[in-house]
């Protein structure tokens, strides 16, 4: 198993950041190279109804804040020689956006954190990373 | 992330023999120890009733086959230059003991196939993989 490609989807959580820790240390090891992926969900902000220029308005801020922690995930890559890719998309479903990207862009690992933002139990697994990691079609690493 | 102690959970099934793989490309930078973990259900015999009970014959015939599928590994992990140790453990439930071994122990990572001797669905994980990861509480791969 030759691990070239990795993919870390990130939240801003505590969990994924150990996770892209995690992610960071195997790439260093293996020459690897690192995605981040960030997904905002598209429905259920609760404006739609009101107002279709709130919801733009609620993606653009949220892509914003997005690029705002990502951007120190850079920083982090950058000092330890990690080639780092950010992409921000957005998804009706979160998990089955995550497994079709890494299904579409060959990637070998995926590493997520056991728990996301919400959520409370961590000796149970978060509903994304039990969905990632039965349907994902390469090996997943869950960070605890 | 400090790898010092890799468990893999073995069931001599294709998943696990690639499950034992990736262990042993992991293993190899980090220079750490491997342990095969593998459980032995209880046989249930009409003559004991429905007590769970170990049928001494089957119990040695599955150790002296697991033991012969050990030095197959430990031929392997030997040209790499990795330690490895079989521990086998009697329990009536799979997902039990493994976990109960997990948590006792001071493992540092958790490699376990998608799915193991059983099942043909090769989309969603296997009963004892699901349950494994949402117990255990370090961090865990499964490799599909």
């Amino acid at each position: 198993m030759a691990i070239t490609n990795i993919l870390v989807p990130f939240d801003g959580s505590t969990y994924s950041v150990k996770a892209f820790n995690a992610a960071v240390e195997i790439a260093k090891r293996k020459d690897a190279k690192i995605k981040v992926l960030t997904c905002l969900e598209k429905e259920n902000l609760g404006a739609w109804y009101v107002d279709k220029r709130v919801n733009k308005q609620i993606i653009k801020d949220a892509k914003e804040f997005a690029m705002g922690f990502l951007s120190k995930l850079e920083k982090i890559a950058k000092d330890s020689d990690v080639s780092l890719s950010v992409d921000i998309l957005e998804a009706k479903s979160i998990s089955k956006q995550i497994v079709d990207f890494a299904n579409s862009k060959k990637i070998n690992l995926i590493v997520i954190g056991s728990n996301g933002q919400t959520g409370f139990n961590r000796f149970l697994l978060g509903s994304v990373s039990n969905a990632v990691s039965q349907s994902a079609k390469c090996p997943v690493l869950i960070i605890r | 992330m400090d790898l010092k102690n890799i468990l893999v959970a073995y069931d001599s099934s294709s998943f696990s023999n690639r499950a034992f793989k990736s262990a042993l490309d992991i293993a190899e930078p980090n220079k750490s120890k491997i342990t095969i973990v593998t459980v032995v259900t209880g046989i249930y015999q009409p003559s004991i009733g429905f007590s769970m009970k170990f049928s001494k014959d089957l119990l040695e015939k599955n150790t002296r086959m697991l033991k012969k599928l050990f030095s197959n590994l430990q031929t392997m992990a030997n040209k790499k230059g990795i330690s490895i140790s079989l521990k086998i453990l009697n329990d009536p439930s799979v997902s039990k003991a493994i976990t109960n071994y997990v948590n006792s122990h001071k493992f540092d990572l958790i490699i376990i196939g998608s799915r193991g001797r059983t099942g043909i669905n090769k989309i969603i994980l296997g009963s004892v993989a699901n349950e494994v990861v949402n117990k255990v509480n370090i961090p865990t791969m499964v490799v599909k």
